[in-house]
């Protein structure tokens, strides 16, 4: 006696097997789980393992809070910076042909190349107070290293490609007639820019952007080394939660991921929503 | 005038691309510049919006110089190929887009917003994205835009190049429509000729940057003046053939020369045949149709109301086919013609007949001077001299080695040019090193190269060169034309000496002198140097004889000459002086033996030494 099944199957000999057809989607969401909801779960489940009252003190500690505003600080300045600077870049870059143009464009991957451990040292034995370029500036009562300018400096060069990598494409795909065609309706070069072609890169510089301002949260081999790490002072979020965790003290630890995570997350999640509501009008695109 | 171009020139590296354009639009006029892809179209239109500058010339709208001027103050509309409209915005914030620059009040704004969309066809379509709107709509947004501010000027970049065939034709409609309407002076660049034809109330012509021809697609249809124009617009055949007794004609065939054309007896001629002047018939028809012969119909294809054939004829003696191209292997004639789609159908075999033609104008002799040296040498006396008479417009081309030096010359050249009274003539610098290529790509358009040999002498001359410099000595290995060798003081050109010697195969210096004696109104004189006395008899006579028939075979009366001399280089220029010839004739024989320092022997010796100049001819492969 064969059963429905069996039955079916046998009248599509093409079609998988149940085992075959249920067993690839089993195993993604597995490996999903496995990956990253599981990880996810216990960071969480360890950082209200007390309760919420223990997780807001967790992270309202002087020293907590302190680490998290300076890496909200410091995180914020970079990404203006590198939004700014890598749209400019990556115009210069697409716009004009100029001597080393193409030399740049192939250095403009470096940070990603180098280990960020390896950009942290790359700036103590330039700004480091008894390096000669340190020295001069600390002369001059300015301080890099073991400071937050030095703490910007890493972030930046860190995250020097995102911007660029993100926004050249969009600018490649705009065709150089869209700026011409402005002009001859009048726009200033000025005008042009900002009613057409930022408009049009929008996309990407927010893409950019979001990468940046994720990578600057949570850098830790490049700051750990410059920073000098001073509670209350240089000491950023990510290099407190490594903190917290060699002392033993995993709640603490999980409570500033957790709100580092969220303000990442909750930050993708609102450009997806921005990017869903302006792309309706262009779906036929 | 709404638009004037002035001698617009424009490079990139050191390739031309628009090559001194001049040309005027008048008001409300929708003119069509028509050219394939690299002809400089576009780059003449960029220039006229100031999207590029140009490296020589001037724009002017309306009488107002704005060469200097950026697109935003040209007060222009431009359209591109491939849409350009603003993807964020609207399509209504699009067509306001100048206005809102141009500060113009919303209320203002939204009136000639809603008029624009109406006059486009696009009414109520206001507050779409562009991303939901066809290609054909694009392109209205984009007309619609370029007009809202109400310019003086529409500039059309190829606007209908990236739309399928029936969206481009109610387009075209609706644009001209639209233009007709607003009374806007407009220029569209195209590469279609149907659309040239069908828009167009003048259309222009472009081949390799320069500006060929411009009229009404009815004029440059029916009566081209240049072969290119009249291969480029419309099918048909043109052939080469012969002015005998005011007919053109084609071996046995002759068709009259209408009045005005003026070709000088046994000059090439050349005729255009569109296809619908072909009429084929079963029998020979008598009257005024000329019959050109018998042929076979080798294709035909049906093309909805017209249907295309093809016939092969014999070869006429003396003809030769330019359009279409023949095939490889080919030696009759191809004839295209078209029939109404219904006619009955023809057998294989037909008589074909001409209801019409077009005898094309020959291009106006171009003489190009050449510069060698420092800019003293040019001959400008005897350069002005044939301009003149042969009604010729010249070039002159000057080498140099630096931009800075070519400054210098270029002001040296000017006051010179004055002061010879050819201040029409243009000059073109070119680095020395590219001389002979220059040479090469200049000589079919030119009548003849005109150079004075350099005074460059070597510290060691080389007894084969006969101490003339390398440059001239190249150029007379390489040209293809012939080269008019200054030397001595010239004051007219009244009597022309040519020499011709036993033994040669080719008649062309003959030819070549006897049609420029003739344009120049001088006497000919035909020459023949005998090595011995017993040369002297009967075979220099006879060789003389069929030179002297086939001067008169283009009209020209000559005197004959027998002169008995050991050295025919001597001998050639003592009747030079004794007969105080102005100009003495001389061809390079030898095909084979053509290029750098193995130029005939006699022919080098006679440049050496002589004293007036000099035409040499190079021989054509019969």
């Amino acid at each position: 006696m064969r059963t429905a099944e069996s039955v079916l199957a046998a009248a599509h000999p093409g079609a998988p097997r149940p085992w075959g057809r249920w067993g690839l989607r089993a195993t993604a969401i597995s490996y999903l789980a496995l990956i990253i909801v599981l990880p996810l779960s216990a960071i969480v489940a360890t950082g209200f393992r007390d309760g919420l009252r223990a997780f807001w003190n967790d992270i309202t500690n002087p020293t907590a809070f302190a680490a998290f505003r300076l890496t909200l600080t410091v995180a914020v300045l970079t990404t203006v910076i590198n939004a700014v600077m890598g749209t400019l870049t990556a115009y210069a870059l697409v716009r004009y042909s100029f001597p080393g143009r193409r030399l740049l464009n192939g250095l403009i991957d470096i940070p990603f190349a180098i280990p960020t451990l390896v950009t942290g040292v790359m700036l103590v034995v330039l700004y480091g107070p008894q390096e000669a370029l340190g020295a001069w500036l600390q002369a001059r009562g300015i301080q890099v290293i073991f400071a937050t300018p030095g703490i910007v400096l890493a972030l930046l060069l860190v995250t020097y490609p995102f911007v660029i990598r993100a926004v050249q494409p969009v600018l490649l795909e705009m065709q150089k007639d869209q700026e011409e065609a402005a002009y001859t309706l009048g726009a200033s070069k000025w005008v042009t820019f900002y009613r057409i072609i930022l408009p049009t890169i929008a996309p990407g510089i927010i893409t950019g952007v979001l990468l940046t301002f994720a990578r600057a949260l949570g850098e830790f081999g490049s700051i750990v080394v410059v920073a000098g790490n001073i509670p209350g002072r240089t000491l950023t979020a990510p290099v407190h939660v490594f903190g917290q965790i060699e002392s033993q003290n995993p709640r603490g630890a999980s409570a500033l991921s957790i709100l580092l995570l969220a303000l990442s997350f909750g930050l993708m999640l609102a450009v997806d929503s921005l990017e869903r509501l302006r792309g309706g009008h262009d779906a036929a695109r | 005038m709404s638009i004037a171009l002035e001698q617009i020139a424009k490079h990139f590296g050191r390739q031309v691309i628009v090559d001194r354009v001049s040309l005027e639009v008048r008001e409300g006029e929708l003119f069509v510049l028509l050219g394939a892809s690299g002809s400089g179209k576009s780059t003449i239109l960029r220039i006229t919006a100031g999207l590029l500058a140009p490296d020589h010339g001037r724009v002017l709208l309306h009488g107002r110089d704005v060469t200097g001027l950026p697109p935003q103050k040209r007060d222009v509309g431009f359209v591109f190929q491939n849409y350009t409209v603003f993807r964020h915005m609207t399509v209504a914030e699009n067509i306001e887009f100048g206005l809102k620059i141009r500060r113009v009040p919303a209320a203002e704004r939204r009136r000639r917003r809603d008029q624009l969309l109406d006059l486009v066809g696009l009414a109520g379509l206001g507050k779409r994205f562009p991303g939901q709107l066809s290609g054909g709509q694009l392109q209205r947004v984009a007309i619609a835009r370029a007009l809202a501010y109400e310019p003086k000027v529409l500039l059309l970049d190829e606007p209908f190049g990236a739309l399928d065939v029936k969206i481009r034709t109610q387009l075209r409609r609706s644009l001209k429509e639209i233009q007709r309407k607003l009374g806007v002076t407009a220029i569209l660049v195209t590469h279609d000729q149907e659309e040239a034809f069908e828009l167009a109330d003048r259309i222009g012509v472009l081949e390799r940057g320069r500006l060929l021809e411009v009229g009404t697609a009815e004029t440059l249809y029916a009566q081209p003046r240049s072969l290119s124009v009249a291969t480029f617009l419309g099918g048909g055949a043109v052939l080469t053939g012969r002015a005998e007794k005011g007919a053109a004609c084609f071996g046995e065939i002759c068709l009259p020369l209408p009045a005005g054309v003026p070709h000088y007896e046994g000059d090439r001629v050349q005729v255009l045949i569109r296809p619908e002047q072909v009429v084929l018939s079963e029998q020979r028809t008598e009257g005024s149709m000329p019959a050109i012969g018998r042929g076979l119909i080798t294709e035909q294809s049906f093309t909805g109301a017209l249907r295309r054939v093809r016939v092969r004829l014999a070869h006429l003696a003396a003809t030769r086919q330019i359009a279409p191209p023949l095939p490889f292997g080919e030696e009759g004639l191809l004839l295209d013609a078209v029939l109404p789609a219904d006619s009955a159908p023809l057998s294989r075999e037909v008589w074909v007949h001409l209801r019409g033609w077009h005898i094309l104008t020959p291009p106006a002799p171009r003489l190009m001077v050449l510069e060698t040296d420092s800019g003293l040498h040019a001959p400008l006396r005897l350069v002005r001299l044939l301009a003149d008479r042969l009604g010729a417009s010249a070039t002159l081309v000057a080498f140099v080695e630096t931009k800075e030096a070519a400054a210098t010359l270029r002001r040296t050249l000017k006051s010179r040019l004055r002061d010879a009274g050819l201040s029409d003539v243009e000059v073109r610098f070119q680095y020395h090193d590219s001389a002979i290529q220059t040479i090469r790509q200049a000589d079919p358009s030119h009548e003849m190269v005109i150079l004075a040999p350099g005074p460059r002498r070597l510290k060691v001359p080389d007894p084969r060169t006969h101490g003339l410099d390398p440059l001239t000595l190249r150029i007379l290995g390489e040209s293809e034309v012939p080269v008019l060798l200054v030397k001595g003081e010239t004051k007219s050109l009244s009597r022309v000496l040519i020499c011709t010697a036993a033994g040669e195969h080719g008649k062309t210096d003959v030819q070549v002198g006897g049609r420029l004696a003739r344009r120049l109104g001088a006497a000919v004189t035909l020459l023949y140097v005998a090595r011995r006395a017993a040369e002297a008899g009967p075979v220099a006579h006879a060789h003389l004889e069929r030179a002297a028939a086939t001067l008169r075979s283009i009209d020209v009366a000559s005197e004959v000459r027998v002169r008995e001399s050991d050295s025919p280089a001597a001998g050639i220029l003592a009747e030079a002086r004794e007969g105080n010839h102005d100009l003495v004739v001389l061809g390079v024989h030898d095909p084979g033996s053509r290029s750098f320092f193995k130029i005939h022997d006699v022919t080098l010796q006679v440049i050496a030494a002589a004293d007036r100049p000099l035409l040499i001819v190079p021989s054509r492969e019969a």
